[in-house]
């Protein structure tokens, strides 16, 4: 069934490829950055993320595919859509911006934006993971006779031990720990335990949009504060010694280019391995 | 006005008990149970000092609940489990009859009303009646209790956050009606000089416990949570991460804690419980294990030859806390054996109703629904619609818990999600300008429950309650934390109506013979 699926995918993907290159007009590789209401697709065996910008339908990704880079908005509210357009096969009737960052914006509603557009022959391409129920490593709770899965701590970082920066990637507008975030902060704490480190700064930023269309968007002056002490509270909650945290943020807003800002909305960690672990 | 129904369930209890030598006489194990369910559904009364067997069976509307007691016999004497602690004269078994899957039915409390005239222990005016100072004894009184089957829960307002300061709330709360007359009291009520907001909520199954608190110390477990964006919460006494299942607002996080606030609230004890009271309380409740042993329809769910997800014989045995949201790994497993070719489709009631039980256990799985604007899912980059099903949710195998812990903003006791509840109090939230709004529901929320809310003081948490086991339903109606789904049919219209979808006849029923056997 599920090889059924993929091939069907696939058809409608290569039959979608001419389509592509005769309805786009602009180049692979341009970054596109736009607000609009985000487009759900009722494909099979997953719905798929559209969205519409000056009469052209894109590709953003997939419902819940836990294992992709993209997560997708809500409905309900418009989205700060920022990708780069490429030359691949449209994907659910569109075409695939890649990377691609989907950010709702509140908290203003938007009741109009509820678009579901029926499958129209279109065929979602197979989630890496959770988009569905499927068949997923595991084992039955009544196996009882098979030991339950664990799964083994990361081992140590291994020197050279460094300064080093890990990024903390935050939505526009918001200071939630959504799960990029989480992974990053844990991370960082590996690091510092890791190394010992003598000190872990923590710095809050927050940067606007520049979009296409020449407009800029703006996150609130009290982000920057908001996210670096929330950052800060999530290590020391998981171990990073107080002592060694020290926070701060730059009010300031980012410069924005129109490519790939949401890096910029982010809270850096830079630890500092201590001076008496192995280097 | 009190419906009595206890006649029809002993009539069908009986036919149940009589049937039983039959379907159990090859398993040395149903054996056993067969014989304790020779015993008629009962009270357990505070101090009777009955031993506590192993094994006990006992009648409901659709079939029989089993329990295990993985201790052995307990002596129940002196017991603090069965004794009454405090002065109200309840012991944690008042709310917690095993014979309601350890939590209590609507069934058990009208019957106890009848038996003793409403004077029970049950029935104390302190979160037994509407509000404390209403008359003792007259039916209206103790109307949410009577026709609910809710407990008064007074919670300070605001709360203390776990460093034990005042929290500093995000809302402000009016009362807008106040049918119990508890939250404008003066006394007991929000304007009181210890300011309380009082809402109205079931006893929570106090089973199965070893999937409800499992510490979260395993590696396999993310230590942050997708519910917050923060780390789980540790336990106060061993700093393992621990989830947030045990109650519905999450506000205690381990056994030790909630038994101590249980006996303050509910039993009215005036000291801490002993370390050792303590320790005997959760040596219990953490060894008792209950679902539905026996299915009129089906006949026994604990043998051989039935799914392994069902009855209380493997549920005091698998693992816990193993995701669920899988085909191959099931919430409450295969099926197989009540599918052909496994199964006869031979024509008779009880393989058909097998078959129908087996399809409303892959409806629980596939049946694919839109589910939209629910806080903790939908906002955390999951997408918003969602399409899922219900193992979405209920994705922890075996009892159908949230695998990833914490509270959903479902809108359980939310208008317009819920039914319009005149009999209840009914409270609106305005958030403060300078703090997220619920992404939903706005800054001025009108709800029955503010739920989690009362505990984080946070907007967003605004109705939000934690899922519950989906164990042992056949013994414990009504569902859900307000007691508004009578039935298994009225849990299933819940869904149809918040996520604007319709099961097909026979899709609800497969689903509804489904819960039952649960």
């Amino acid at each position: 069934m599920l090889h059924a699926r993929i091939f069907a995918y696939l058809l409608v993907a290569i039959g979608g490829a001419s389509l592509a290159q005769a309805d786009s007009s602009k180049a692979p590789g341009t970054h596109l950055s736009f607000v609009t209401c985000p487009i759900v697709r009722d494909t099979d065996p997953t719905p798929c993320w559209l969205a519409e910008y000056e009469g052209e339908l894109y590709y953003l990704g997939l419902q819940q595919d836990t294992e992709a880079e993209f997560f997708p908005p809500q409905q309900g509210y418009k989205a700060l859509i920022e990708g780069v357009l490429t030359d691949k096969p449209r994907i659910c009737g569109g075409i695939p911006l890649e990377p691609v960052k989907a950010t709702t914006l509140l908290p203003e509603r938007d009741p109009s934006c509820n678009q579901i557009l029926p499958a129209e022959g279109w065929v979602a391409p197979p989630a890496r993971r959770g988009a569905i129920p499927r068949i997923s490593p595991g084992i039955l709770a009544t196996e009882i006779d098979k030991p339950r899965p664990r799964r083994a701590p990361l081992p140590p970082p291994e020197p050279p031990f460094e300064i080093t920066t890990f990024a903390i990637p935050f939505d526009f507008g918001s200071e939630f720990m959504l799960n990029k975030a989480t992974r990053a902060t844990q991370r960082a704490q590996w690091y510092a335990l890791g190394t010992n480190a003598r000190k872990v700064e923590v710095i809050g930023y927050r940067a606007g949009a520049l979009l296409s269309n020449g407009k800029r968007l703006y996150e609130d002056k009290r982000l920057p504060k908001q996210r670096a002490l929330k950052v800060a509270e999530a290590l020391r909650d998981i171990g990073v010694g107080d002592a060694e945290i020290e926070v701060r943020w730059v009010t300031r807003s980012e410069k924005v280019t129109g490519k790939e800002d949401y890096l910029l909305r982010r809270v850096d960690v830079i630890v500092t391995p201590g001076e008496d672990s192995a280097t | 006005m009190i419906r009595h129904e206890g006649l029809r369930a002993v009539t069908l209890a009986l036919l149940a008990a009589a049937l039983l030598p039959v379907e159990s006489g090859a398993d040395s194990d149903t054996g056993a149970l067969a014989e304790a369910s020779s015993s008629r559904r009962e009270w357990w009364a505070p101090g009777s000092g009955k031993p506590f067997p192993e094994r006990l069976t006992y009648p409901n509307e659709f079939g029989q609940i089993g329990l295990i007691n993985k201790s052995g016999v307990v002596d129940t004497n002196g017991h603090p489990f069965f004794e009454p602690l405090g002065t109200n004269g309840r012991a944690c078994v008042t709310c917690h009859q095993p014979a309601d899957a350890m939590s209590l039915s609507l069934e058990s409390i009208r019957q106890r009303w009848e038996d003793t005239a409403g004077g029970d222990p049950l029935f104390h005016p302190s979160d037994g009646a509407n509000c404390p100072d209403l008359p003792r004894g007259d039916p209206k009184s103790h109307s949410l209790l009577l026709e609910r089957g809710l407990f008064r829960i007074a919670l300070p307002w605001p709360g203390k956050g776990p460093d034990g300061k005042p929290i500093e709330p995000e809302f402000t709360i009016k009362v807008i009606k106040d049918p119990t007359g508890c939250n404008l009291h003066p006394e007991y009520g929000l304007k009181s000089r210890n300011p309380t907001i009082s809402v109205f909520r079931r006893p929570r199954m106090a089973a199965n416990l070893r999937y409800v608190v499992d510490e979260r110390d395993d590696p396999v477990f993310a230590v942050f949570t997708v519910k917050t964006g923060m780390p789980f919460p540790k336990d106060p006494d061993t700093g393992k991460r621990v989830n947030l299942n045990l109650m519905f607002d999450g506000r205690e996080l381990n056994l030790r804690t909630q038994a101590i606030s249980a006996a303050f609230d509910h039993l009215q004890t005036h000291a801490d419980l002993t370390p050792e009271q303590v320790r005997r309380i959760i040596d219990f409740e953490s060894n008792i294990y209950a679902a539905q042993v026996w299915h009129n329809r089906a006949g026994w769910l604990d043998a051989d030859d039935v799914p392994k997800g069902l009855g209380p014989t493997r549920l005091s045995t698998a693992h816990a806390s193993l995701p669920g949201d899988r085909l191959n790994t099931p919430t409450f497993q295969l099926f197989d054996e009540w599918k052909p070719p496994q199964l006869q489709l031979d024509g008779s009631e009880a393989n058909e109703f097998r078959a129908s039980v087996a399809r409303g256990a892959d409806l629980f799985m596939t049946k694919l629904m839109w589910i939209r604007d629910v806080w903790t899912l939908t906002n955390g980059g999951s997408g918003n619609p969602m399409k899922r099903s219900c193992s979405t949710c209920h994705n922890s195998q075996m009892t159908g818990l949230d695998n990833a812990p914490g509270w959903f903003g479902l809108g359980m006791s939310t208008p317009p999600w819920t039914d319009p509840h005149p009999d209840m109090p009914l409270f609106e939230l305005t958030c403060r300008k300078d703090v997220v709004p619920h992404p939903y529901e706005g800054r001025k929320i009108r709800t029955y429950d503010p739920g989690r809310a009362l505990i984080s003081g946070k907007c967003v948490d605004i109705g939000a309650l934690t899922v519950h086991q989906s164990r042992g339903m056949a013994a414990r109606a009504p569902y859900f934390s307000n007691g508004s789904a009578k039935t298994l049919a009225e849990v299933l219209e819940f869904y149809e109506r918040r996520f604007d979808f319709e099961y097909t006849p026979q899709e609800k029923q497969d689903l509804i013979n489904f819960l039952s056997v649960l």
